[in-house]
């Protein structure tokens, strides 16, 4: 896949120039505004959407714009590498924001109990499913996401997301046969 | 997962069962950056960095959230952004540039100096640096040698017997007038 660029003046955007700061500014706070909303509004923080957002633009262009060096138009989208560092930003703001983690003392038991494990024997050996297999079957059952859900987040068509669970579900069933 | 027939509770319980005997999730991959991460979701990372980017979210709850998060931001419509955020951000670079400007053109001898002596190109500013240390230190070590020589030189002179000189001062004085 061959990425267009989206932004073509950063020669002109690290030698300072203000102009070509502010179309950058007026091109991508959208992507970066909407990113962060995204993230913060599910956690009930969605008045620090502004702040966080401006954090992104400050850390993009802090020391000389040394993050926003790191960008490479050959690997990625400018928006969606946008859109990666609005999250993380947006999920440290909120990691900052959260409240004294809960004594452990004043949770019951009952919350603290474990399922029993399995015994040894039926450890999965390492390399029995592939990282996409294991993915698919968390999505699938652990998050109980929809099989198109699943193809849109591994950027796979929906048959893909059908076939590899078909065949983890086949090496499980073979494991722990033995 | 409603309307998937090969999905279903036999294959929920046996994945239960797996992650049973694996302990609570796979084992968290390495973390990958930013590029990595954007790279992924538009898909143009090889299938030996996919794999990699796949294993740490299925290790971590936390990265699958950003995952799917950031897939979800991607498909979404961008958001308009409010003016006070457009003015702000656009003033990070205003403020930085004021700055430059001042030191470029803020008149002054020593305005000047600074914008000559300290170069625009970061990565010529620890050269500088070195450069500007080495002649101090060339400096001093010079001073400090020439001082000693001098020193020497007057212990060794001091040392000599008038006599020695061979100085004849009473036909000079003569000579002289």
């Amino acid at each position: 896949m061959t990425v267009t660029p989206e932004f073509e003046d950063f020669t002109r955007l690290f030698e300072g120039d203000k102009a070509t700061w502010d179309r950058f500014v007026q091109r991508f706070s959208p992507v970066i505004f909407a990113a962060v909303r995204r993230r913060l509004v599910p956690a009930g923080r969605s008045d620090d959407a502004e702040d966080v957002a401006q954090d992104v633009f400050m850390k993009l262009c802090a020391r000389d714009y040394r993050v926003l060096r790191t960008y490479d138009a050959g690997r990625a989208k400018l928006t969606t590498w946008l859109t990666v560092i609005s999250n993380t930003t947006a999920i440290d703001h909120l990691r900052r924001q959260k409240g004294p983690t809960q004594d452990i003392d004043a949770v019951p038991e009952s919350r603290l109990s474990v399922d029993p494990k399995e015994p040894a024997w039926l450890k999965i050996p390492p390399g029995l499913l592939s990282p996409r297999q294991a993915l698919v079957l968390e999505m699938l059952y652990t998050r109980e996401m929809e099989v198109a859900e699943v193809a849109g987040t591994l950027g796979v068509d929906p048959q893909t997301v059908r076939s590899t669970h078909h065949k983890a579900l086949i090496k499980l069933r073979a494991h722990f046969k033995e | 997962m409603s309307g998937e027939s090969n999905i279903g509770k036999a294959g929920a319980e046996l994945w239960a069962r797996a992650r049973g005997a694996m302990g609570s999730r796979a084992e968290p991959g390495e973390t990958p950056d930013a590029l990595t991460l954007a790279a992924y979701l538009d898909g143009t990372l090889d299938p030996e960095a996919r794999d990699r980017v796949e294993a740490w979210m299925a290790g971590s709850s936390d990265a699958l959230d950003l995952v799917v998060a950031a897939r979800e931001a991607l498909a979404a419509a961008p958001a308009p952004a409010p003016q006070g955020l457009l003015e702000r951000a656009r003033g990070l670079v205003r403020a930085q540039g004021s700055e430059q400007d001042r030191r470029r053109d803020g008149g002054g001898l020593a305005a000047r100096l600074a914008a000559w002596l300290v170069p625009e190109v970061g990565f010529l500013r620890p050269a500088m640096w070195a450069a500007a240390v080495s002649l101090f230190l060339l400096v001093s070590i010079s001073g400090f040698e020439l001082g000693r020589l001098g020193a020497v030189q007057m212990v060794a002179l001091q040392s000599i017997p008038a006599d020695d000189l061979g100085f004849d001062l009473g036909d000079s004085t003569e000579d002289l007038l």
